[in-house]
């Protein structure tokens, strides 16, 4: 059930990221900027909040009319009451959906248990301090919100005497208590910020700021709606009246027509029976977890790329334990682990060129070892260069995916080409592969050209695997894809599952194209027929790792 | 409360998110270099920036910080995506408009906190007792510390609307028993009765009648206080 649920809401999510994509170019995307977003709003919040509250008078009977000459200041005051308001609806918005993206890519599996967690109690705090806020207008709004949750929490009996009581008439509301109402909203959006902290505190390079380009355009927005459709309040609160129709928030205030529909006692039992959910949400639907990577002391250098492209800080770099001459070794943190392979991918010793059986390297996943890879690599390109004929002949390519792209077997079967066969190699993600791969696939695997494709466009899965991919194809990261490897055979597909047809046609575009640019490559090699490079790749790469570095 | 003329309200703010902007204006925007440095202490901090700027040109070139394209088109077709976000936000804080309660009603609170009767009665101590106690503790009468649960009902014209106990607040059941409760009721004149029985005995303590009229709108509360009983605010 919550499988078929996730599929669809991911599926919903892929196309909607697609549409924003046309008009964002991926990075500014706000549909994969969510979480940062939220912290961006956050500041707004704050930094609007700070200048209000210089303006805002903290007494019962000044409170209403200090917001009430903010609202009618429209160039200034009011611009910022209006930002104060709806970039907190705002965030709102943007953390539920963020909360429901994570969950349809089950990005709360594992090691990743932590940030969701973590964000259970951020909804509990970003309802807390938007609904705190509502107490200080003191108008009709803030009467109905401010007895409401105080019924709520009279219901626990932990305060001995009702502290809903303070609202029953005009002389029982003091000073001194509106005050601590102020305080309230003062700390309690701190103390959400704290937990956005511990939220984001396991990840790696976390992005808590938004492109600059996403940071103008939102700001833009909401400026513009504060001056289209300013912030305003109800009438002043009288606590001899109750009001019967309000305007309401319903980012904030949602629940409270259900609580007035089923009670207090029902309501504390819905709002943690939803919290338990959410949090049992990584346990109900838990898979085996894939067994974390290992490193292999005896080919581990202390070179730290591991360490620098791991997503999760699951790797730390700690004195040498072994003896070897070596500064530092790779040690991983298990209970942080998510086996992405990116470690893998990053190893230099992580080369398919190499003859002896056992083909270990720095770190490995036990999942899908690096002898494997290599083993599973050949066996298709064997296939897929028969099927093709011989080089020259036929076309052969072979296809690097990772698990959270297209599919492979699907996408091997909609590529339909007379005289082009296509080998599929998947791995966790794109990160995994290391770039050695696309070498040897070409030079030892007789592949016509290679395509690496994973996740959309800054949308990695495993958040920085296809940056990799793409800096060490452009030398830009350490290990580096050979300067020797053709870069028009070669090509990087970012998409969705969803981007199937796309793919494939993608991919037929390309291995059509392959036979004239191989006949080009011939003619350009000529001039260099005696030169290493031209003759045999065994010629040139001695089955030893170092030749890679 | 003020400090130095200035409300206390202002201050504490100021304490709390004062350090941050002097923080971000340091480490962030570099405030803090503007201040005199040794001329060792400036030539650490050129090639600091030198090898950072260096750094930063290298990371900037990682597909990581590839900078979007954006086009004339691009930025119309965002234009039209953010209205139907804009249009969220702006509707739904403040609309649908909810109907708390229909036209012509008013509200009725019952909040009461009222004391129990002690389970023992409180007697006075004989001079022997007092004597047998230290000095400090020769209180004349001795009283038990446990209290009955408090029943109230509340007869809303006629008919009993509200019939409940509730047992003394606090671990030895020596606090006060607390009512609270709602009524949403249509305007107009309205008999209410409400009795209290703070003991086991069937006869109310305390009896409080009173018919009142309401306004569309109007919300009243019924309190207790020990000497004057019932009162409607």
């Amino acid at each position: 059930m919550i499988k078929l649920v996730q599929r669809h809401l991911r599926n919903f999510f892929h196309r909607i990221e697609a549409l924003f994509d046309k008009a964002f170019d991926g990075a500014l995307n706000p549909i994969r900027q969510l979480g940062s977003l939220a912290f961006f709003l956050y500041w707004i919040v704050a930094g609007s909040g700070i200048y209000i509250y210089i303006f805002f008078d903290t007494s019962v009977s000044g409170a209403y009319e200090s917001v009430e000459w903010m609202t009618g200041q429209w160039y200034l005051a009011g611009i910022m009451r209006s930002l104060h308001r709806y970039a907190s609806d705002a965030m709102v918005a943007v953390a539920m959906v963020h909360l429901l993206r994570e969950f349809s890519y089950g990005r709360y599996r594992g090691a990743r248990w932590f940030a969701w967690f973590t964000g259970i109690p951020i909804i509990w705090f970003l309802f807390f301090s938007g609904v705190s806020g509502y107490w200080l207008v003191w108008d009709q709004l803030a009467q109905y919100v401010a007895i409401g949750s105080m019924e709520w929490l009279d219901w626990l009996g932990i305060f001995g005497k009702q502290v809903a009581n303070n609202f029953l008439s005009p002389v029982t509301i003091t000073d001194r208590f509106f005050t601590l109402l102020v305080f309230i909203h003062i700390f309690v959006p701190l103390f959400l910020l704290f937990i956005m902290w511990f939220h984001v505190m396991r990840l790696k390079s976390p992005r808590i700021n938004p492109p600059k380009g996403l940071i103008i355009s939102v700001s833009v927005s909401l400026i513009v709606l504060s001056l289209i459709y300013p912030a305003t309040s109800h009438d002043k609160a009288d606590l001899s009246t109750v009001a019967l129709s309000l305007n309401f928030d319903w980012f904030y205030l949602i629940a409270y027509p259900l609580f007035d529909a089923i009670g207090p006692g029902p309501m504390w039992a819905v709002g943690i029976g939803a919290t338990l959910l959410v949090s049992i949400v990584p346990l109900i639907s838990m898979r085996k977890r894939e067994p974390a990577a290992f490193v292999s002391l005896e080919k581990c250098n202390g070179c730290t790329r591991c360490a620098a492209d791991c997503p999760y800080d699951a790797i730390e770099m700690k004195p040498r334990s072994d003896g070897l001459k070596f500064d530092t070794e790779a040690v991983v943190d298990a209970s942080s682990c998510v086996s992405c392979g990116i470690c893998v991918g990053a190893c230099p010793v992580s080369t398919p060129f190499r003859q002896d059986e056992e083909m270990v390297t720095g770190i490995d996943m036990p999942s899908q070892p690096l002898k494997d890879m290599r083993d599973v690599t050949v066996e298709v390109m064997q296939a897929a260069r028969k099927e093709a004929g011989a080089v020259g002949e036929g076309t052969a390519i072979i296809v690097f995916g990772c698990a959270n792209g297209v599919n492979l077997e699907k996408l091997k079967s909609s590529v339909n080409l007379s005289n082009c066969s296509v080998a599929v190699m998947g791995v966790a993600c794109t990160g995994m592969l290391p770039p050695s791969f696309i070498d040897f696939a070409i030079s030892r695997g007789e592949m016509d050209g290679v395509i690496v494709t994973g996740c959309r466009e800054n949308g990695c899965y495993h958040r920085f695997g296809q940056f990799w991919v793409e800096d060490r194809i452009n030398q830009l990261r350490d290990p580096n894809l050979r300067k020797r490897v053709p870069r028009e055979r070669l090509r990087t597909i970012w998409a969705a599952p969803t981007d199937l047809a796309k793919v494939a046609s993608e991919v037929s575009d390309f291995a059509e194209g392959l036979p004239a640019l191989q006949l080009e490559l011939q003619t350009k090699q000529k001039p260099e027929a005696n030169s290493p490079d031209a003759n045999s790749p065994d010629a040139i790469l001695p089955d030893t790792i170092l030749d890679e570095g | 409360m003020e400090i130095a003329g200035i409300n206390v309200f202002y201050i504490v703010p100021i304490m709390v998110f004062g350090p941050m902007v002097f923080f971000v204006l340091f480490k962030a925007f570099g405030i803090g270099s503007l201040f005199s440095l040794s001329d060792e202490q400036k030539e650490l901090q050129r090639k600091h920036r030198q090898l950072k700027s260096a750094l930063d040109a290298e990371t900037a070139k990682s597909a990581r910080y590839k900078k979007p394209k954006l086009s004339a088109a691009k930025i119309i077709g965002q234009g039209f995506l953010y209205i139907p976000f804009l249009l969220a936000i702006g509707y739904f804080s403040s609309y649908p408009s909810y109907e708390f309660a229909p036209e012509n009603t008013a509200q009725i609170k019952l909040s009461l906190t009222l004391w129990g009767e002690r389970k023992i009665p409180c007697r006075t101590r004989t001079a022997e007792e007092l004597k047998e106690l230290p000095s400090n503790m020769r209180k004349a009468k001795s009283c038990s510390r446990e209290r009955h649960p408090v029943t109230v009902t509340f007869d809303l014209d006629g008919k009993t609307v509200f019939d409940e106990s509730a047992s003394p607040a606090g671990l030895r059941d020596d606090g006060p028993s607390s009512f609270y409760r709602t009524f949403m009721v249509p305007a107009g004149n309205h008999e209410l009765v409400v009795n209290i029985y703070n003991s086991d005995d069937a006869i109310p303590t305390e009896k409080f009648s009173q018919v009142i009229a309401l306004t569309s709108g109007q919300a009243i509360a019924l309190t207790h206080t020990a000497g004057e009983g019932i009162v409607i605010h």
